[in-house]
């Protein structure tokens, strides 16, 4: 008789487990296990992952979990049958159901508990284990104990017996063995796993410590302080339990009954509208005829005809695959959508023109979809293909993105969540994983390492992967010293084993999951950290494997911008703009755009973007739907960006001119993108045309490519490729330079229609740019976190554009950014430690009784904290009170303020004596222009004043030069330019050359940092705000850089000119884009 | 132990500990009881190799 695991922890029991579950999944095959029970902490977050990890290394999966009950006693559950995971589902979301708190959703959870009552209530297909030997419930309350083993009875309850090795062991077994005799159930030995491998017990201490919120040396008492509870070949828990080898080998008589596989069907459905009177595919089929009238006019017969056509076949192909429920929900979720639009936007409001949000995605080159209000772009008109969105061959359900403001999005999840009820909707969950920065801070933190050295070695981390921080260490200038020393050697070592590890649950962008079956039977589900929204267990991944359909609403930052933008139009100008109806062929919007004068527009902005289009100078909106597709990781690769570049400067230069292509089977699918592949869909047109594969064998030699781009599954497209191309005439070589291209492609590019969906937004935000750009920056400063550039160069290149912005301020800012004349007046919410709440109560205050009077005033009428009083006079925020900055802060300091009475909650306040300061304040000196500056930059993010540059330049060695004498320079010449990185690309694609982006107060320069040079001045690339750089300058086209030969940090030169020692922390962190 | 014979383990426990620390600890104990009745706590370093008592 062997021995089965049946109580282990992954690293899905949130700091309290140390290993993945497919290493746990890997080393039980290795260890010889034949089952093996994952019972993970209140919850099946990573079950699913485990279940089908297993099932590949041929172990049998265990689903259980380990679930508290109200006091805080555990106990161990496993599912003996689909019923009994029902039960366990239902156990779980009542456990998590009181966990947030109402009107406090966005603090800590509380623990998660569930009374044993219902625990009885839905025993039937569970079986139940005492618990562990810490708070297992055999222990800590026996009573308690004695009526689960009644109400399980002994077939299904067990009294649990663990050897882990500490003190007492022995006295704790003889006690919970006198138990089970008592009760008359059966003992059963389980080690209560924590980590796959030995090695792992060390990164177990760890996690406690981070859970603890302590170092290593504070957690003493809640760690088990040795490195016992790994999981150990099946013989030597046998030996482990010789003194009770029945209660071992009980684990496997257990395991056998054991038989529930979450692999199998869940008995999942979606609400398909198959219950309703008439078919689904009618209900679908009127809604799309009624939209075709009002979408087509009959002047135009010719589209008028195409899109009958179109549709008809459309609609043949979704009854045929039964999917007309599938866009049905769609359509009713829209109509939720557009009820959200009007709760969110008022009836009267300009933005009601807008549609409440837009698809993006393959679906948007459906009819179905643009008839059903899914999608904007008329896919007709647009030449869009459905192949790649629906076909004969699908494997499963469509995917439909939906894009929405942010305010509408944040109704809809509610509302959708109601309309389908609480027991059958939640939102997909999404966990937060360990990369370099998360590592670095928490591990630092266990092993006691310095907090100002952690930090350092933090920022100088921009990357992902945080098994990369050894090598970090080790690159420090005392890299050696430091790693002589055990603990930074286990800091090093740790950080690589802690990274991709799971630290807590967050949601999904936008993925919801609606089941016809109650949801909490197949995945249990949680309150999120938002009031009214909840999350299922299970990230889209595992929604994906248990055949879950997943609705996106996705929030746009830029969609929520455009609104805003439109508000603040009509409010200005009292002029109502619709989008869809401005001129889309605006001769000075497109100037614009070939300028790259694109700072702030929807996808056109970035770097790359910009360098691009100084050469495909777009003249309309498909060369920028060509254009947003162009400038990604899969046309990159696919060596299709320099042909496409050149062949269009051709071809402007010659109408005439023939661009090459790879064989003349390739010259139509690839005619609108000159011979190359730019979109996903032109993959599978490609694969279609040169080698006969049909639809449904194009999507999936795409899918390989995309899906972990397993080189074996693409391997075995390319004979089919190569062979079917050889029928149709081509040769070999073609054949397989082709398939590289693609293979180069991969997954990494939009299909045509998500492009053009995005490129009809770049223009809307272009053409919002040029015509309105006070209100555009204050759209845009308002939907921050979102683009390209932070907020700081946001202003920067609106006050180039001749835009007045203006400095917070307490009398005269609104909460967010709004317009004041012809400037920007910026919000109050844009100083630190100043929440949008407490800023709209300044201003409702302010608006109720009138201006403040002085500092004094503002702190006594407002609940505001000191930091946040401290920020709003420190960043600007009251220089309208007329007093330097300094003297506020004095004056700030003698401000007696209500207190709150202890033990009433802030309801009773304690209200200050009247008393006026007894002294004069004393004669400070005011703060100079560096530090008025840096004030600016460190408390609101931006600053609307002198730029840094501006103050550093008299001090800035010989023949620096600025942006705007750059300009002037000859190609070739050696130059140096000085100024602030505002951000900073690495991109995998780029062989491992740095883009750099400086600001000074005359514009943008771009670096170019190469390999050799990136080596040698790595601290002061990624991590430098204000910087000089050396090197050649280089004029290609329109396109201007500065190729980097050495590059140094301007910090000790502005801490020196500045007279002070804050220039690092307050100047805006640039953003930061790609792998180190 | 010391001279005496163990006539009963009573219990057995290990602490690895500190190991990011300049002094881990790596320590087996054991709770036995000698032929002369008295209880003793005994443990082996792991980092020294060797065997300690102390008081139980």
């Amino acid at each position: 008789m062997k021995y089965v695991e049946l109580h282990c922890h992954s690293a899905y029991s949130f700091l309290d487990g140390a290993s993945q579950p497919e290493e746990l999944a890997a080393r039980a095959a290795e260890l010889g296990y034949e089952a093996l029970a994952l019972t993970d902490h209140d919850g099946v977050y990573g079950s699913l992952e485990f279940a089908h990890a297993t099932k590949a290394f041929g172990v049998r999966a265990i689903t259980g979990a380990e679930v508290t009950l109200d006091g805080g006693a555990h106990i161990t559950l496993l599912v003996e049958s689909r019923r009994g995971y029902a039960n366990l589902c239902r156990l779980l979301t009542a456990s998590h159901a009181g966990t947030r708190q109402s009107g406090k959703e966005d603090r800590d959870p509380l623990p998660p508990s569930v009374p044993p009552e219902t625990l009885v209530e839905l025993s039937e297909g569970l079986v139940c284990l005492s618990g562990c030997a810490r708070r297992g419930l055999g222990l800590l309350d026996p009573n308690a104990a004695a009526r689960l083993a009644g109400a399980f009875g002994r077939e299904r309850f067990f009294v649990e017996l663990q050897r882990p090795f500490e003190r007492g062991d022995m006295r704790r077994v003889a006690l919970l063995r006198d138990l089970a005799e008592h009760l008359g159930v059966e003992t059963v030995a389980t080690g209560d796993i924590h980590a796959h491998h030995p090695r792992r017990t060390l990164l177990q201490d760890v996690l406690v410590a981070i859970r603890c919120r302590t170092s290593l040396e504070g957690c003493e008492p809640e760690r088990r302080g040795n490195r016992e509870s790994f999981l150990r070949p099946p013989e030597e828990m046998l030996e482990r339990f010789s003194f009770d080898r029945a209660a071992a080998e009980r684990s496997a008589i257990i395991a056998e009954r054991l038989e529930f596989d979450l692999t199998e069907e869940l008995g999942y459905r979606y609400p398909d509208f198959s219950n309703e009177s008439e078919p689904a595919i009618h209900q679908l089929a009127a809604i799309c005829r009624h939209s075709l009238e009002e979408r087509y006019p009959p002047s135009n017969s010719l589209l008028l005809g195409r899109a009958r056509a179109r549709l008809e076949d459309e609609l043949k192909l979704i009854d045929e695959l039964g999917l007309a429920g599938f866009f049905l929900l769609h359509h009713e979720v829209l109509s939720l959508a557009r009820e959200a639009a009007h709760e969110v936007r008022g009836l009267d409001s300009p933005r009601s023109f807008l549609p409440p949000g837009r698809g993006r995605g393959s679906s948007v080159g459906s009819i179905v979809c643009y008839l059903t209000g899914l999608s904007h772009v008329d896919p007709v008109s647009n030449e869009l293909s459905l192949g790649r969105f629906l076909n004969r061959e699908l494997a499963s359900v469509p995917d439909i993105d939906l894009d929405f403001p942010r305010d509408i999005r944040e109704k809809l999840i509610v509302a959708v969540t109601e309309r389908y009820g609480r027991e059958h909707a939640a939102l997909v969950a999404s966990f937060s994983t360990y990369r370099s920065r998360g590592a670095i801070r928490d591990v630092g933190k266990a092993l006691g390492l310095p907090f100002a050295e952690l930090e350092r070695l933090a920022r100088l981390s921009d990357g992902w992967d945080a098994r990369r921080v050894g090598e970090e260490v080790a690159r420090l200038p005392d890299g050696a010293r430091k790693l002589e020393s055990r603990r930074w050697r286990a800091f090093a070592w740790l950080a690589g084993e802690i990274a991709g590890l799971p630290r807590h649950i967050s949601q999904h962008p936008g993925g919801m999951i609606v089941s016809t079956r109650p949801l909490i039977e197949l995945v249990p589900v949680q309150p999120a950290a938002m009031a009214g929204r909840q999350l299922c267990q299970w990230d889209k991944d595992s929604c994906a494997d248990a055949g879950f359909l997943k609705i996106d609403l996705l929030g746009l930052g830029m969609l929520s911008a455009v609104e805003d933008c439109v508000e603040q139009i009509a409010r200005a100008h009292d002029e109502v703009i619709d989008l869809s109806r401005i001129p889309f062929d605006d001769e000075a919007v497109f100037e614009d755009i070939q300028r790259a004068d694109t700072v702030g527009a929807f996808q056109i902005e970035s770097r790359a973007q910009m360098q691009s289009l100084l050469r495909t100078k777009p003249e309309n909106l498909d060369d920028i739907t060509v254009q947003v597709a162009l400038v990604r990781p899969g046309p990159i690769q696919g060596k299709a960006v320099h042909p496409y570049i050149d062949a269009r400067q051709r071809i402007r230069e010659d109408p005439l001119y023939v661009f090459p292509v790879d064989h003349e089977l390739l010259r139509k699918p690839l005619r609108s993108t000159f011979g190359v592949v730019v979109f996903q869909d032109q993959v599978l047109e490609v694969a279609i045309a040169l080698a006969g594969f049909t639809v449904g064998e194009a999507e999936g030699l795409r899918r390989a490519m995309s899906r972990k781009r397993s080189h074996d599954a693409l391997e075995a497209y390319r004979g089919r490729f190569v062979a079917g191309a050889a029928e149709k005439g081509v040769d070999a070589e073609t054949a397989d330079r082709v398939f590289d291209k693609l293979a180069g492609f991969s997954g990494f590019g939009f299909p045509k229609a998500h492009a053009a969906a995005f490129g009809l937004l770049a223009y809307q935000s272009q053409w919002l740019r040029h015509y309105y750009p006070a209100e555009f920056l204050c759209a845009l400063l308002n939907a921050q976190p979102m683009g390209f550039y932070p907020p700081a160069t946001l202003v920067r290149d609106a006050q180039r554009h001749g835009v007045e912005v203006r400095p917070a301020d307490v009398n005269l800012s609104a909460a967010r950014c709004v317009l004041e004349g012809a400037g920007v007046r910026i919000g109050i919410s844009y100083v630190t430690s100043v929440g949008t709440d407490e800023a709209e109560a300044l201003v409702e205050d302010r608006e109720a009784n009138g201006p403040f009077a002085d500092v004094a005033d503002l702190a006594r009428r407002l609940q505001l904290s000191h930091d946040g009083l401290e920020a709003l006079v420190k960043g600007g925020a009251c220089d309208g009170f007329d007093r330097p900055r300094r003297d506020l802060l004095w004056e700030l300091g003698l401000v007696f303020r209500a207190q709150s009475v202890p033990g009433t909650g802030g309801e009773a306040k304690q209200l200050p004596l009247s008393l006026e300061p007894t002294t004069e304040t004393p004669a400070l000196r005011d703060l100079t222009r560096w530090e008025r500056m840096l004030a600016d930059y460190r408390h609101t993010g931006l600053s609307v004043g002198t730029h840094p540059l501006a103050l550093l330049r008299p001090h800035l060695p010989a023949g620096t030069l600025s942006s705007a004498e750059l300009q002037e320079q000859r190609h070739g010449r050696r130059v140096a330019v000085a100024g602030m990185t505002i951000a900073r690309q690495r991109p995998s694609t780029a062989k491992g050359i740095v883009f750099m982006l400086l600001e000074d107060e005359h514009g943008q320069v771009n670096l170019i940092v190469q390999p050799h040079v990136y080596e040698r001045h790595r601290a002061t690339v990624r991590a430098e705000p204000l910087v000089l750089a050396r090197g050649r300058y280089e004029r290609v086209g329109e396109n201007r850089n500065v190729l980097v030969s050495e590059i140094e940090s301007l910090g000790p030169l502005a801490r020196h000119v500045a007279d002070n020692d804050t220039v690092w922390e307050s100047l805006p962190r640039p953003h930061s884009f790609g792998r180190r | 132990m010391n001279r005496e014979q163990v006539t009963l383990v009573r219990e057995e426990w290990r602490v690895v500990d500190r190991w990011w620390t300049e002094e881990p600890v790596d320590r087996r104990y054991f709770e036995v009881v000698l032929e002369s009745g008295r209880n003793v706590c005994v443990y082996r370093d792991g980092e020294q190799s060797c065997w300690f008592t102390q008081n139980a």
